[in-house]
């Protein structure tokens, strides 16, 4: 078999010759080019991923139509423990906002959210971010965190278009950010790792950590607010050249399925 | 007009890589269905007729998984070149169960060289330039096993629209379709 005839030949050195020049003007190109049909589809990809997601939910509810007295049940005792706990909340928040006052402490401040929609998410799945339907139209800027559920970290804003942007998430190898164990305040610094696992890294050997411990930022560095919530210690181990303790973090997020983000525009 | 349709296809078939299949499919294993389609065109009508819309779906592919520009382009090409030799050394079967072996074959003989193609471009651009963008692609994980045996699923019915899609396109134009 002849690998390659004449016009094929040509043709590999026509891709070769464009490859080249992508590459070397990509620089230059990369972004207006990325971000004209990145927000000319902005349209298009929410309406598809709405259409998936209610496409997704009618068979998920079809399958589940079985289980449907069972999860009613269950639904209707968590509503209940989660009323006798909000209560208790409410009460230890007026508490708190008593003894602030009384303590002449600054009242804590809610973070100014841009709640944004996933309008999509790499079309191959090697790396781990999504795109949102908002961009520097909306006040979105590179680095600001992206959460979920008015307090779990998910990822950091990597690039900013005018009406979308891309998300790297806490998952990626790309990722860091700067953590702590709320028990032991043991310091380390979230890591993605290959799939979708996350790691505490970089931590003292000094420090004692325990499975199960929550994971919340640290606030160094000034990119990320204190206190967002990471997850929990999973399997503890020694890092490769056992001067640090290396962690598991498993999250209460299931990153693949991500529907609505909020970023923290400020805090 | 044909070629406008044929582009709103790719742009459309784009959207559904980007926006819908990761709603259904764990990250790390969706099915690739540009690639399928590009190797169904590649089949159908030649490598030569396929060139421009390799540069079209590469190039949207590009766009949308923030990779290097270029780097999907010069992937889908491989992946073509490699689907139309095998085509044209082992003649396609005209029996059903035949045909879809070696279908499958081409797929995932496309598949592979897309991605390795890819991992070897950008370790080659990291070594030789600045850039540090590197293909991070573990093709001996059970992830990548899952992907590909998406995107061999996923590779008939795409094959099935495509046909359907290119007869219904040209069917004034006789110059065509290469049958099975």
């Amino acid at each position: 078999m002849k690998i390659l005839t004449k016009n094929n030949w040509r043709s590999f050195l026509f891709f070769l010759f464009v490859f080249i020049l992508l590459f070397s003007a990509g620089a230059v190109i990369n972004r207006p080019v990325r971000s004209l049909a990145i927000s000319a589809s902005s349209p298009f990809l929410r309406v598809l991923r709405n259409f998936s997601l209610g496409t997704r939910g009618f068979f998920g509810f079809l399958g589940s139509i079985g289980d449907l007295k069972q999860e009613n049940e269950k639904l209707m005792q968590e509503n209940n423990e989660l009323l006798s706990k909000n209560a208790e909340l409410a009460n230890v928040g007026n508490e708190n906002q008593l003894l602030r006052q009384q303590l002449d402490l600054a009242p804590r401040k809610d973070y100014d959210l841009e709640a944004s929609f996933v309008i999509g998410q790499d079309p191959q799945g090697i790396n781990n971010f999504i795109l949102i339907d908002k961009g520097s139209r909306n006040g979105i800027e590179e680095g600001m965190p992206a959460i979920v559920s008015k307090g779990t970290l998910v990822g950091k804003v990597s690039e900013v278009y005018e009406a979308s942007s891309k998300v790297l998430l806490t998952t990626d190898p790309q990722s860091t950010v700067n953590a702590e164990v709320e028990n032991s305040g043991a310091r380390g610094i979230v890591k993605g790792e290959y799939g979708l696992g996350i790691a505490l890294d970089m931590i003292s050997q000094k420090d004692v950590i325990n499975e199960g411990d929550s994971v919340i930022t640290s606030g160094l560095g000034g990119a990320v607010p204190k206190s967002l919530y990471v997850g929990k210690i999973g399997k503890v181990k020694e890092s490769a050249d056992k001067l640090f303790q290396q962690a598991e973090i498993v999250s209460s997020v299931d990153f693949s399925k991500l529907d609505l983000v909020f970023i923290i525009k400020g805090f | 007009m044909q070629n406008f349709i044929f582009i709103v296809f790719c742009l459309i078939l784009t959207y559904v890589q980007v926006s819908a299949l990761p709603i259904f499919f764990e990250v790390h294993r969706i099915p690739n269905l540009i690639l399928s389609f590009l190797v169904s065109i590649v089949i159908l009508k030649g490598f030569q007729w396929s060139i421009k819309w390799i540069l079209l779906l590469g190039i949207l592919l590009d766009i949308f998984s923030f990779q290097l520009l270029g780097l999907n382009i010069l992937g889908l090409f491989v992946a073509a070149l490699v689907a139309f030799e095998i085509k044209s050394a082992y003649r396609l079967r005209a029996r059903r169960i035949l045909f879809l072996v070696m279908f499958e074959v081409i797929i995932f003989a496309s598949k592979l060289s897309f991605d390795i193609s890819k991992i070897i471009v950008s370790r080659l651009v990291a070594l030789t330039t600045k850039y540090s963008y590197v293909y991070a692609l573990n093709i001996f994980s059970f992830d990548y096993v899952l992907s590909v045996l998406y995107t061999l699923i996923f590779a008939v019915p795409m094959y099935f629209i495509a046909s359907r899609f290119i007869a219904w396109l040209y069917r004034n134009q006789n110059d065509g379709i290469i049958k099975r």
